[in-house]
């Protein structure tokens, strides 16, 4: 493994970036929505990027000014983020507008973030800009929209560049902007470098001149961003860059940039291994070449071993080594990584008992004619740094009982943006980041199991349930206030679920209205809605929902009431241990031996 | 193929669940209506991209709300 000697890093990603001109033959390649590629040295980058922050310091932006960046285009991005670096600037990195219409939420969504950042300038391509300039008049702080085509011809600021240091913020990382109080994570140079150092170093072993990193994920993203345009600077590798939208698009274009490009590390949320095997043809099959592929990480929504074995299974002609999948675990508090599994190792699937788990929180191996759970194991915080579970009193636990997972360690970001109560919530006294996830420990890998704050995650992406709950609160027939959203276990990935109390006599096909009610304003799919009569829904004795119960009944089938049992989700998801360790661990192919390591068998 | 017959082929390329939700396509139907997710809308993009070798840009895409304006914009393509 490539060392982890702190005292090898870099003081910040500006001396990154700078001790990494001297290479001269290699660094960045960017595609364009065709796959045209347009390579960038690391020599080339450096010089493209201190242009970048001449041009953005010539608008007048001083050392501190946040500079929010709407760019679609993996090349204006990447040097226009490392340009606002460069300058001191702080870049506020956001969601371009991605789908059909819904222009006004997206406006409102970007008008929220803005104003909470307090941005100056908003550089942006022209095909976004005329959808960013209606928002320009309703932020104050703004001065106005620069178009990332003709920044570089613009006025240059001469003279010479800030002295920039660890301590140094370094870009605001905002995690939602649905909300009208939207978070933005303070990340500094010191802990960018603490998280990425670890990742190029312990968690995917780095190698210059021998790895080559391939990324399509969105950059506005702390995996995209993180993961992969500073992580590969703190080793001086060679990464290629797919839009987003491509890789949406056309699934195909991920496995054959890798093919292409000898790709040797990539990363991906569970939903893009499913797409990318459904959508790989006997044509692609037949012409890619993946034997050189050493990782790809999976990270930021729950991982599920069976789609991981179906990927696997369907690139092993393509020579896909049945050890790829890497199960990551992060959050964007903490940088980005809080723990990796072992790189090309066979995956960690536990299966506890259901039963004892789901009663006691606490972890047992499932016998084999017990009901199982799987879970699948997210490896060991980086060296410096630590994980820990903790009950709700703040007490922490040991090994083997469910809680919260804490983490701690240099990489910590220093909290929320202007806002020293969000930060108080989870950034403990102790040192602790309270992660909102639930999950145990065991032999020292982290196993997650759910979430103790409500938060959907779906494709990816982060939901509020209120948001959802809210949509559905206003339909005719649908009792106000006793709505809730939650997400299921699927096939691939996690699902949406939807319950509902009914007024009396609700309209003929509410549950049809409710999906398509969803689907309208929010563009999420539900999986399934259940409609309650009057006061079945599960509640605090102060009247609140209580969103965990609702959706621990429904799993269990006994939502409506005693004696009501429906085989919901669960009837798919809990299976006897020996079936499930059959089809995770057992399938007949060479592959699949090789990919699920059991522990304690 | 028509433009209409090409949306509905797309839809079905990427969601079969929503084969029983053709036939209730208007051209002033919103797109978002048929309740497809955020990828899968994509993923039908993509799709009518490569039956028409074309590019559609970022700008073009969020003017565009119903099944008309795809059908217009499919038919400008083509040119």
């Amino acid at each position: 493994m490539a060392t982890a000697d702190q005292t090898l890093a870099p003081a910040t990603v500006v001396a990154a970036l700078r001790r990494n001109r001297v290479i001269e033959d290699y660094g960045y390649i960017f595609l364009d929505n065709a796959n045209k590629p347009t390579e960038f040295t690391y020599a080339a980058l450096c010089r493209a990027a201190e242009t970048r922050a001449r041009a953005l310091m010539g608008h007048g932006l001083v050392r501190g000014d946040r500079v929010a960046m709407v760019l679609g285009q993996p090349q204006d991005f990447v040097i226009t983020f490392l340009g606002a670096l460069v300058a001191g600037l702080v870049p506020v990195p956001m969601f371009p507008p991605l789908s059909f219409g819904k222009l006004d939420a997206y406006a409102d969504s970007a008008v929220n973030i803005l104003t909470v950042a307090g941005a100056k300038l908003i550089v942006t391509d022209k095909a976004l800009s005329s959808v960013l300039w209606q928002v320009v008049p309703r932020v104050s702080t703004l001065r106005g929209l620069a178009l990332v085509e003709k920044l570089d011809d613009g006025k240059r600021a001469d003279g010479p560049l800030p002295e920039i240091g660890p301590d140094d913020l370094a870009f605001l990382q905002f995690t939602s902007g649905s909300t009208a109080a939207p978070k933005g994570v303070m990340v500094t140079h010191k802990s960018l470098v603490a998280n990425c150092w670890a990742i190029a170093t312990e968690g995917m072993d780095l190698t210059p001149r021998k790895d080559v990193a391939i990324s399509w994920l969105p950059l506005y993203h702390d995996m995209g961003l993180i993961g992969f345009v500073v992580t590969p600077m703190m080793r001086g590798v060679a990464a290629v860059f797919v839009p987003t939208l491509s890789f949406v698009k056309r699934p195909n274009v991920w496995m054959q940039a890798m093919h292409e490009y000898r790709g040797t590390v990539s990363f991906g949320p569970n939903f893009a291994f499913a797409l990318a095997a459904r959508r790989a043809g006997e044509k692609e099959l037949a012409t890619w070449d993946l034997s050189h592929v050493r990782l790809i990480g999976c990270g930021a929504e729950p991982i599920n071993a069976s789609v991981m074995l179906a990927f696997v299974e369907k690139f092993a002609p393509c020579g896909l080594k049945p050890t790829v999948p890497m199960p990551a675990y992060g959050m964007a508090e903490a940088t980005l990584a809080m723990s990796f599994a072992v790189p090309e190792a066979p995956l960690d699937v536990m299966l506890l008992d259901a039963e004892t788990f789901r009663a006691e929180k606490r972890v047992v191996p499932a016998a084999d004619d017990a009901l199982a759970l799987a879970f699948v194991g997210c490896g060991k915080p980086f060296s410096g740094h630590a994980l820990g579970i903790m009950d709700t009193e703040g007490n922490l636990l040991g090994e083997d009982t469910e809680g919260e997972i804490v983490f701690r360690g240099p990489s910590l970001t220093d909290g929320y943006w202007q806002n020293p109560e969000a930060t108080a919530e989870v950034f403990l006294p102790s040192g602790w980041l309270r992660t909102g996830d639930l999950g145990f420990q065991h032999a020292g890998n982290i196993y997650i199991t759910g979430r103790c704050k409500d938060l959907i995650i779906l494709n990816g992406r982060n939901h509020h349930p209120t948001t959802i709950e809210w949509a559905v609160a206003e339909l005719d027939g649908v009792r106000k206030g006793n709505v809730v959203a939650f997400s299921r276990p699927g096939h691939d990935s996690e699902e949406l679920v939807i319950v509902a109390e009914t007024r009396p006599d609700p309209p003929e096909g509410l549950a049809e209205t409710i999906k398509t009610e969803v689907a309208d304003q929010l563009s999420l799919k539900v999986a399934d809605v259940v409609l309650l009569a009057a006061g079945q829904l599960p509640k605090t004795s102060s009247g609140k929902l209580q969103r965990r119960k609702t959706r621990d009944q429904y799993l269990g089938g006994e939502l409506g009431g005693e004696g009501v049992r429906t085989l919901g989700a669960a009837g798919e998801k809990l299976t006897v241990a020996r079936h499930l360790a059959r089809s995770l661990l057992g399938r007949a192919t060479h592959a699949a031996s090789k990919v699920f390591a059991r522990p304690d068998s | 193929m028509e433009a209409m017959e090409l949306i509905k082929a797309a839809i079905t390329a990427v969601d079969t669940s929503k084969v029983s939700k053709l036939a209730t396509i208007k051209p002033e139907t919103e797109i978002r209506d048929i309740g497809l997710d955020s990828v899968a809308t994509m993923e039908m993009v993509g799709f009518l991209e490569e039956k028409l070798d074309v590019q559609f840009s970022d700008e073009v895409m969020v003017r565009i709300n119903t099944f008309g304006d795809l059908v217009a914009l499919i038919e400008k393509n083509r040119g």
